[in-house]
This record gives structure tokens, C-alpha cells and sequence, in this order.
């Protein structure tokens, strides 16, 4: 069994961008593989806001829409956040019709991408500190 | 074989030594002559003369012994090999019991040795790989079992309903598959009409897709609404997969055949076609709203309407179906699997299954499947008395 990693992970200041990179094609045979390597960096890195870029990857089975939810609620639970970028038009249309595009959020290109996920983050800071005046005035 | 090879050498071994030996007696012989001829003239040679006979006798007996000795010595040599030689054999030929014990030269004892730790690990390792392969036996003898428990729950012929022309088939991708489809009469001309698909394939899926279905087994008649029975599946279904993230998609139709209508709602299922008997008459039965089954806590459902007209057809599929792959790795398609079903449109609904049935097997060449595939047709055709009988 090749022992390659299948991610790379690499940090873009708050950010973390997770690189599928060994696999065009994510299905049941290296669905685990993902999981575990996505989830030991969560896991590693609490508090994470991690990108996971699928430029490389050109399909899908709805098996990795499972590890992609439970990789999610795990994300959630250690207080960090998950986007999704880079997605082709059948795996975009998979999370359209599976509605589960209202789940998880989708960017387009990585560039825009990390430009509109620390925006985000920003603008998310920004209603947790008024948040905490309104409630301390 | 071993022994032959064993005798020959011990033979060849003998045969040079007495020559060897033989060699060194005439030899002897023809010095001691010389010597003697030399130191003591005439009288010795008359000496050697007399007692030539003698010395032929002693050489006679020299080169016997030799060949006597070297033939005992090359046996000694040969017998370990030919026994270990003889030890590979019974061992190739199945008996895994068999042991070489021999006394012999530190190196061939060695050998010896060698050969017994082998065939002592090559011996676990057969009982262990025997032992793996009765489990795997019984594990594919439960799946089976469990196949075959899943395919008696598919229906074996749809119902037969006034108006309504049905069809349906399935194949998964392993033995027990994550999809399902299913036909219930609801009584006075309406026919409830069921497909789902589990995440992943296999028998987690499989577990997965009999829990829904029998929620749906139980629940479909009594629940007055499409949306109204998938929110209840999905509250049941969260309870038990929870946060897994394991899901099931489903498009669940009841048609009124009397009225001429469908009522559908969509959990995250890819969208039916339905196909009239113009070009102009074509629609996805999408829906914006609607997470699979077992996603979301509280997973809200919304209900269609639409109005039938003759000869209108719902299609609905498994994503199997349109990702099946061929060996080039291009995708079956939703375009391809739309050709078939247009251009079939003027037959029964059994072939336009079979068309593209034999398509998508043709696609596919042989190459194990990705993800099971299912289909299941509905055609509304007003002067009809009956459903046509499912593919077989």
C-alpha cells in the first residue's frame, strides 16, 4: 500500500488550505484514507478554518459526501470552520442537488476562495465582538 | 529421481578416485622397478622379474580398495542430499509433516535445518490462509443470505393499477445494494412509487436503505402528504444515524391515476424526468429544498403537485445509473440515458428499460460497478386497464 499522504496541508495566515493531491477519483476505496488524514489535522489543530481545494479531483461518490458532513460536525465541535473550493461542475451539481450546498459552503477558484473565507471570518469576528458589547453595554 | 541422481554421483566419485589410485600404484610400481634395476643391476631385474606377479597382485588389490573406499565415501558424501532432495519432494507434494533429520557436515546440517524452519512456517502459514479463507467463505455465504433477504423485499411485479403502466429494476454494485425502489397501492386508482439511494454501497448501505424502507413500509399508508411521510422518515432516521453523516436520498410520488396527477416531494434525490409525448413536454421534477433523509434534525420537506396528461412518462433513476462508468472512464450520462428514453417513447415502458438497460451495459463492457443502478418507470396512459408486468 503506497504510504504517500494523500493531503497537503499548507497555512495562509488564519487560514489552512487542505490539497487533495493523489486522487482524481474520491470513492469508497480512499474514502477513509481523506477521512482520517482530514480529520488527524482537525484533530490536530483545533480551532482550524480549513479550505479543503478539490481542483484535482474529478468525481465523487455520495461515500465522501458522508466523511465530508462527519468531517464538518468535527470542524464545528473544535470550534473551527470549513469551506469547500474548487469543485467541478458534476461534483458542484452533486451538492446542488443533494441540497447539501446549504450545509456546507462552496467557493469557486482557491484565489477568490482565501480572499472571501477571511473576509468572512472577518466579518464574523466583527458580530462577535458587537454581540459581546450588546450584551456587556 | 533423488536417488538416482544420489548413485550416479556416488558412482562418478568412486570411478575418479580409483582411477586416481590406480594411477599412484603403477606409478609406485614402475619407481620401485627403476630403483631396483638401478641399484642393483642385472640381479635386480631378475629380482623385479620374479616377483612382478606380486607387485600386480598388491597394485590389483590397491586399486580395489580404492574403488571400495571412494564408493563408500561418496555415498556418505551424496545420502544427506539425496535425503533432503527426497524432503523437498514429499513436501512439494503436499506433505507439510514431512522433516529432515540428518547427520551430516555442519553445512548440510545447516541446510538441513534451514529446511525444517521453513517447512514449519510455510505449514502455519497454509493453516492460517485456510482459516482466513473458511472465514471469507462464510462471510460471502452471509452475504448472500443477506442479498437474497433484500431482494425478497424488492416487489416482484409492480401493481397493477387502471391507467398506469409501470416498470422497475435494479442492480447493485455488490451483492446487497443501497438502493431500493417500491410500488404501493394506495387504493382508489392511486399508486404510491418509492426510490432511494444510501450513501456508499455494500452492507453498511444496505442497513441503511431496509431501515428507511421499512419506515416507509409502515408509514406510507397512513401519512396524508409525500413531504408529511419523508419529514417523518427523516426524524426516525436521524435518531439512528445521528451524526454519522450517512444519508439516504429518496423521491417519493403518489400518483392518482382517477384525477390525473402526481404529488411528490425530494430528499436530496436527483430529479426524475418526466417525458410527454411531444418534445415540447420535458421537466426535471426538482425540488430546492429537502436534505437527504437522516442529515438534518428537522429536515423540512416540500410537496409538488403537477397535472398528468396522456402518455406521460416519470423516469426515475439512481445516480448509479448515469455514473456508471466504461472502461475509458467516461460516465454513462443523464444525455445518453434522455436519447434512449426519447428515442424509445412510441414502446412499452419494459423496452425502453431493456434499451437502456442493454446501453448501459454495453457502456459499462464487463467492468465492476461503482454504485448500484436502479430504475423505475411510470406512464400514464388513460385507456389502459392495467400496469404492464416489471422487467425481469
Amino acid at each position: 500500500m503506497n504510504n504517500e499522504a494523500m493531503m497537503t496541508f499548507e497555512e495562509y495566515g488564519k487560514l489552512t488550505v487542505g490539497t487533495i493531491q493523489k486522487a482524481s477519483v474520491l470513492d469508497a476505496l480512499n474514502v477513509t484514507r481523506f477521512g482520517e488524514e482530514v480529520l488527524g489535522h482537525v484533530k490536530a489543530h483545533p480551532g482550524v478554518n480549513l479550505m479543503l481545494d478539490f481542483h484535482r479531483v474529478d468525481y465523487l461518490s455520495s461515500a465522501v459526501l458522508t466523511e465530508l458532513l462527519r468531517i464538518n460536525e468535527a470542524v464545528r465541535e473544535a470550534q473551527g470552520t470549513l469551506r469547500l473550493c474548487s469543485l467541478n461542475e458534476d461534483i458542484r451539481k452533486v451538492f446542488e442537488i443533494t441540497n447539501l450546498n446549504k450545509i456546507l459552503i462552496i467557493y469557486d477558484a482557491l484565489e477568490d476562495a482565501l480572499r472571501r473565507y477571511a473576509r468572512s471570518l472577518e466579518v464574523a469576528a466583527q458580530e462577535d465582538a458587537w454581540s459581546h458589547v450588546n450584551r456587556n453595554p | 529421481m533423488a536417488r538416482r541422481v544420489g548413485t550416479r554421483l556416488s558412482i562418478t566419485v568412486s570411478l575418479l578416485i580409483a582411477a586416481t589410485v590406480a594411477i599412484m600404484a603403477g606409478t609406485m610400481t614402475w619407481n620401485t622397478m627403476a630403483t631396483l634395476a638401478e641399484h642393483y643391476g642385472p640381479e635386480g631385474l631378475t629380482l623385479v622379474k620374479r616377483n612382478l606377479l606380486h607387485l600386480g597382485l598388491i597394485s590389483v588389490l590397491m586399486v580395489v580398495t580404492g574403488i571400495l573406499v571412494s564408493y563408500y565415501l561418496g555415498r556418505s558424501f551424496a545420502q544427506p542430499l539425496v535425503q533432503l532432495s527426497d524432503g523437498v519432494r514429499r513436501f512439494a507434494q503436499g506433505d507439510f509433516q514431512h522433516r529432515v533429520y540428518l547427520r551430516s557436515s555442519e553445512e548440510v546440517e545447516g541446510l538441513a535445518m534451514a529446511f525444517n524452519t521453513m517447512a514449519v512456517a510455510l505449514q502455519e502459514y497454509l493453516l492460517e490462509l485456510e482459516q482466513h479463507t473458511q472465514y471469507r467463505e462464510r462471510i460471502e455465504s452471509e452475504l448472500r443470505i443477506a442479498a437474497e433477504v433484500q431482494r425478497s423485499l424488492l416487489p416482484k411485479a409492480p401493481p397493477k393499477i387502471a391507467r398506469l403502466e409501470l416498470v422497475a429494476w435494479s442492480r447493485p454494485a455488490k451483492d446487497v445494494g443501497g438502493d431500493f425502489y417500491d410500488f404501493l397501492d394506495l387504493g382508489d386508482g392511486r399508486l404510491g412509487v418509492v426510490i432511494g439511494d444510501a450513501t456508499g454501497k455494500g452492507l453498511p448501505a444496505a442497513l441503511l436503505t431496509t431501515e428507511c424502507w421499512s419506515i416507509w413500509k409502515a408509514l406510507a399508508e397512513e401519512v396524508e402528504t409525500p413531504a408529511e411521510l419523508l419529514r417523518r422518515i427523516n426524524r426516525a432516521l436521524y435518531r439512528s444515524v445521528g451524526k454519522s453523516g450517512r444519508f439516504i436520498t429518496l423521491f417519493y410520488m403518489v400518483v392518482d391515476a382517477p384525477s390525473a396527477r402526481i404529488e411528490y416531494s425530494v430528499a436530496g434525490h436527483n430529479p426524475p424526468i418526466l417525458l410527454g409525448r411531444h418534445d415540447s413536454r420535458h421537466q426535471l421534477l426538482r425540488s430546492d429544498s429537502g436534505f437527504p433523509l437522516g442529515v438534518a434534525k428537522n429536515g423540512e420537506f416540500v410537496n409538488t403537485q403537477l397535472p398528468l396528461e396522456p402518455e406521460d412518462l416519470v423516469f426515475m433513476f439512481s445516480d448509479g445509473l448515469t455514473d456508471a462508468r466504461g472502461p475509458d472512464e467516461r460516465r454513462y450520462s443523464y444525455s445518453r440515458m434522455r436519447t434512449q428514453l426519447v428515442e424509445g417513447r412510441g414502446q412499452s415502458l419494459n423496452d425502453i428499460l431493456g434499451r437502456i438497460r442493454n446501453d448501459v451495459e454495453s457502456h459499462v463492457s464487463g467492468r465492476d460497478l461503482y454504485d448500484d443502478m436502479t430504475a423505475v418507470g411510470v406512464r400514464y396512459i388513460p385507456n389502459a386497464e392495467c400496469g404492464v408486468p416489471s422487467a425481469k
